[in-house]
């Protein structure tokens, strides 16, 4: 089962609650796709055993076969593509091409559009396929394509988990469709909740099953559990503030190396999302 | 000479728009005569991305030769630069810019 991980802003404790459901489950596998600032891997130190550069295909004109009739750059909904008669010449935007092949499509002269690689980020694999991750370059424009490919690489273990990216944007869309549940975490302050409430508008849209985790709970702690009860969503686990796991998540150090007694809470906390989804 | 008007209305009168590829109103205009050739509701100004090449494409497209209006953006910049359409900056209304504009070196 493919359980997804995540919140409606950064810095929630996300990375803290994927990594740790990794290290205490059997047959877990971890897959990071929040690719524009995959972190992971600072907790897993996984053994990396292949790096592969992601491409997409973008059109490349050839203004000796072209014969500018214009049908390309009217064909796409992107403007990628400006086709100038008057100098024989066609200049393409890459960074507002969306790889949609339309062009290539609609294009009469053959040869006139080939579609060559554009890399648009890494893929790495390790610890034996159990662990992926993603980096997107920097400077472009959607995540999306590059989640939707690491999705080739995830492994058929019995627990998958998919560390999503944060907010609520198309990227954070593209990992939850293919989950079968979905875990938020949160801290209980309003702001904390403000975004976990945008959150859960778009994981009761994917109509996934779902429960939350409140990270760093405190005395106000009840912000989390009244809007839980409101929203008639489960509260599957509360992790105190705990300065110990605070320094620990700053080196680098899973919260399961640090209390060693969630081990057994993720470990539960999975079987339970078991028997939910079953 | 057939000239483009990011404009902010539909007559001579109008102001030249302050914002090239969102104006609200795409203006072609015979410099020579002042006659307008066209004053169409700008059909891509709430689009969400390459707003500047869409309307450089139209102009390269239409015949177009000079362009007037604010500052253009640098993929519209690029687009109509290649194509060798003169870019007239000018700031109210576009009597006045056809006036400078025909005066211009
Ligand atoms: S559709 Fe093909 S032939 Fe026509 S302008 Fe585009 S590249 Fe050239
Ligand atoms: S692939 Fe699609 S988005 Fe890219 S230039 Fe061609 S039509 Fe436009």
């Amino acid at each position: 089962m493919k359980v997804a991980v995540a919140s409606g802003k950064g810095g929630t404790g996300k990375t803290i609650v994927s990594t740790s459901l990794f290290l205490s489950v059997n047959d877990a596998a971890y897959i990071d796709m929040d690719v524009e600032e995959p972190n992971g891997a600072i907790f897993i130190s996984p053994e990396i055993e292949r790096e592969e550069r992601f491409s997409l295909p973008v059109p490349s004109f050839n203004e000796n076969i072209c014969t500018f009739c214009n049908a390309c750059a009217e064909a796409c909904v992107y403007s990628a593509i400006s086709v100038i008669p008057q100098a024989k010449k066609v200049l393409f935007f890459e960074e507002l091409c969306h790889s949609c092949g339309v062009c290539k499509y609609v294009c009469p002269e053959p040869g006139a559009i080939v579609e060559v690689p554009k890399e648009i980020g890494t893929i790495r694999v390790g610890n034996n396929g159990n662990f992926v991750e993603g980096t997107l370059d920097i400077g472009i424009p959607s995540a999306v394509p590059l989640i939707s490919g690491i999705k080739r690489y995830i492994p058929d273990n019995d627990v998958v988990i998919l560390d999503s990216p944060p907010g609520t944007s198309c990227p954070v869309v593209e990992t939850l469709k293919d989950s079968d549940y979905v875990i938020l975490v949160t801290e209980p302050t309003p702001f904390g909740i403000n975004d976990l409430s945008l959150a859960l508008d778009i994981v009761r849209e994917l109509e996934k099953p779902h429960g939350i985790i409140v990270n760093k709970h405190n005395e106000k702690v009840s912000l989390a559990r009244e809007f839980a009860r409101s929203k008639d969503v489960e509260i599957l686990l509360e992790i105190p503030f705990s300065r110990k796991v605070a320094e620990g998540y700053s080196k680098g150090i899973p919260l399961v190396d640090i209390e060693p007694e969630y081990r057994s809470n993720f470990k539960d906390l999975i079987e339970r999302i078991r028997v939910t989804i079953s | 000479m057939k000239v483009f008007v990011a404009a902010a209305g539909k007559d001579l009168d109008s102001m030249v728009a302050d914002r090239f590829a969102r104006c609200p109103v795409i203006m072609g205009i015979e410099s020579e005569t002042g006659e307008i050739l066209e004053a169409i509701d700008n059909p891509y100004k709430d689009g969400t991305g390459g707003v500047g090449v869409k309307v450089a494409n139209h102009i390269i497209q239409n015949g177009y030769k000079a362009a007037i209006g604010p500052q253009t953006g640098p993929n519209a910049t690029s687009a109509l630069e290649e194509g060798g359409i003169e870019l007239f900056t000018f700031q109210g209304t576009i009597r006045d810019a056809l006036e400078a504009f025909n005066k211009r070196k």
